[in-house]
């Protein structure tokens, strides 16, 4: 019984949805606002972890966004509306990558050492902002690189092609990027051990 | 140290994977405005195919009022024939009044080129003029079946002269309908009557025996001399139309009847002109992000990169008539669209059969490339590419209504229609370099465009008769791509446009 209300319950969303989709092909300003309000949280948080900031974040998500309006009729309503929305977001992040002019980073990596603690204990003593922000502070190729891999699954292989690069380049750039993290997470720790 | 920095990933992507954030109200505004432009310029776009439909109706709207205005007015005055027409009529009419001697000859001339009546018509002697009332056009209604007999006899000469001078025929049958509308009250017969008093003489004047006159040689006479055609030429049609129309008076009912079905006749009548032409093209293309590829270049970037060169269509054209004005037109054309890409980089890729090669991507498709001088590429790798030169060639296929009214001269078409566009040769030539090493690099078939896509076409012409079947033709044309000229695999659609300046020679058959 729980099961059958359950997919009632998504069927019933999947047709909002498209009918939500199909009103925003025809240009329906108003289902494309509510669109825009049922995923934009989402995609935000998304857009923060490729920005540097806020700011950046919230030009991506336009880009993004208006991208989605835009290629709606190739939605093909085979796999997840929300995974599509994201998928354009992470392009728009590229995209937005891409425009910038390339900034090669010099960052000091050496003296990098973090005492073993388990995921659960850091995550009970550092906030999730504090995580987003050490993100945020990564070189623009570094953090880009690192999100590709850690949150879209993606291989080295499959980023190089993406960002044209070498495979290696990538790799390095993830490692030092992880290096750059971890010298954070144990600094922010050791604040926090302080106070 | 490895295991810690896996925690890390761990770490970030627990912690951040289902991250929520509220934006700022100005990220939705700036959506809003972004749409409401993009908005806008669909908009625009769509009223600009709307204007150009417009002035294509505009142009036939135009057209065919000309047409209407000057080649379908009745040629006052134009002809001798016509003028000579109404004096001799005028004069018959007038019985007491000494009739010159042209009218003479030329009742001279209807008299010997005429035969009895009875041999043609049995039995109608002299019915036609006792059947005759006073009430106009009564009189004619009931010589109709004589009329239709002659009609008959009359057409067989004509369709057996094989002689067709449209300009003057079309001339005659004005003259003839000019005179009709003059006399409308008047049976034509009667005014025969008033000039000529034997009843057997009014009844020869019925029954001509086309095909004598066809046969017999005119004598010489003024209406003779008189000339019709531009070169100055007589023929049966002629003699048979000065005959009829200026001499004899034929009931205006048995002319509109030979214009009748002489009208269906000419519409029957095929007409087919092949026309070779060269045509130099102002090309463009309208570029879409494929949105089911997620590569580095965009429609944007790339429509920034590339530049048309010259282009050019040349073929052969052939018009079918099938009907005074409209047809249809056919043939084959050939087409040569270049492109230049400005200088970039390019990097290693996979190809299709797993080796590692650059890429060049290009409005129309993408080559794979690999110089001499590198050995072992890794993905991702760069190269620079000097400027590179893509060409296509395609064969049109094109079928298209065409609509056409002539002034004079002049000729003047309006076409649409749609063309069928095989690929022929799609090739891409670059120089690339790394340190001091250059290479020449020439791809033979380019990938991602299709074998064959549909392009619309919208134009007019106007064509000059230089001699009698042979006209120089001018044709601005518009073509349109219906459908993008790349397949999937290519990063943005390309639909190609071009305004061609077709110049030619127009060959009647």
């Amino acid at each position: 019984m729980q099961y059958a209300t359950k997919d009632i319950n998504r069927t019933y969303l999947l047709d909002k949805i498209a009918k939500l989709i199909q009103a925003c092909i025809y240009g329906d300003r108003h289902s494309q606002s509510s669109l825009y309000e049922q995923f934009s949280k989402k995609m935000f948080g998304v857009c923060m972890r490729y920005a540097k900031n806020r700011e950046e974040a919230e030009e991506i998500m336009q880009e993004g966004f208006v991208q989605v309006f835009k290629s709606l009729h190739n939605f093909k309503h085979a796999g997840s509306f929300e995974g599509w929305i994201r998928k354009i977001m992470v392009y728009s992040a590229i995209q937005h990558y891409r425009t910038r002019p390339k900034m090669h980073p010099v960052i000091d990596i050496t003296g990098t050492e973090v005492k073993e603690s388990g995921d659960e204990d850091i995550l009970a003593r550092l906030h999730k902002k504090e995580l987003l922000k050490m993100v945020q502070a990564l070189p623009p190729s570094y953090r880009l690189i690192f999100n590709l891999y850690v949150f879209e699954g993606m291989k080295h292989r499959e980023i190089a092609e993406q960002l044209g690069i070498a495979e290696g380049t990538s790799k390095s750039n993830f490692f030092d990027a992880k290096l750059l993290l971890q010298k954070a997470v144990t600094e922010s720790l050791k604040i926090s051990k302080n106070y | 140290m490895d295991e810690n920095l896996h925690d890390i990933e761990n770490l970030f992507h627990s912690a951040l994977e289902d991250n929520e954030e509220i934006p700022s109200q100005r990220v939705w505004e700036a959506v809003d405005r972004q749409l409401d432009k993009d908005k806008i310029i669909t908009i625009k776009k769509k009223y600009t195919n709307l204007k150009r439909i417009v002035v294509l109706l505009l142009l036939l709207v135009v057209g065919f009022s000309l047409y209407n205005l000057y080649v379908n007015k009745p040629a006052n005055g134009k002809l001798v024939v016509q003028n000579s027409d109404r004096p001799v009529l005028d004069k018959q009419n007038k019985s007491d009044r000494p009739v010159d001697n042209t009218v003479n000859k030329k009742t001279e001339t209807a008299q010997a080129v005429a035969t009895n009546t009875n041999n043609i018509l049995p039995g109608s002697k002299g019915s036609a003029v006792r059947n005759a009332p006073d009430s106009p056009g009564f009189g004619i209604k009931r010589r109709t079946g004589q009329q239709t007999a002659q009609v008959k006899v009359a057409y067989a000469t004509i369709n057996k002269s094989k002689v067709v001078g449209e300009v003057i025929f079309k001339n005659q049958k004005d003259a003839a309908f000019a005179h009709t509308k003059k006399h409308k009250y008047e049976d034509p017969l009667k005014i025969e009557d008033s000039s000529v008093d034997n009843k057997e003489k009014k009844e020869e004047v019925l029954a001509i025996d086309f095909q004598q006159v066809n046969e017999t040689p005119l004598p010489k006479s003024p209406v003779e001399n008189i000339s019709l055609n531009e070169d100055g030429t007589t023929d049966t049609k002629k003699r048979l139309a000065l005959t009829t129309v200026s001499k004899l008076a034929i009931p205006a009912a048995t002319i509109a009847m030979i214009n009748k079905k002489d009208k269906k006749a000419q519409r029957k009548a095929p007409g087919f002109a092949v026309q070779p032409f060269f045509s130099p093209d102002v090309a463009w293309y309208h570029l879409e992000d494929n949105d089911d590829n997620m590569q580095t270049n965009n429609a944007g970037e790339i429509e920034k990169q590339e530049r048309h060169l010259f282009s050019f269509t040349y073929g052969v054209l052939i018009d079918d008539k099938i009907s005074n004005h409209w047809g249809l037109q056919s043939g084959i054309t050939v087409s040569n669209i270049n492109i230049v890409v400005a200088p970039t980089t390019i990097y290693a890729r996979k190809d299709n059969s797993g080796r590692i090669k650059y890429k060049i991507n290009t409005s129309s498709g993408y080559g794979y490339v690999l110089p001499k001088f590198i050995h072992n590429p890794e993905v991702g790798d760069s190269l620079h590419a000097f400027s590179s030169t893509h060409s296509l060639q395609y064969i049109g296929l094109p079928l298209a209504v065409t609509y056409r009214f002539l002034k004079n001269r002049f000729g003047f078409n309006a076409l649409a229609g749609v063309s069928a566009n095989i690929l022929t040769r799609a090739k891409l030539e670059t120089e690339v370099s790394q340190g001091i090493n250059r290479s020449n690099e020439r791809i033979d078939n380019l990938q991602g465009v299709k074998n064959i896509y549909l392009n619309g076409l919208a134009g007019v012409s106007v064509d000059y008769r230089l001699i009698n079947k042979t006209a120089l033709t001018f044709e601005p044309i518009v073509r349109f791509a219906i459908n993008p000229i790349n397949k999937d695999a290519v990063v943005v659609k390309s639909y190609p446009k071009s305004f061609g300046f077709a110049v030619g020679l127009r060959f009647g058959l």
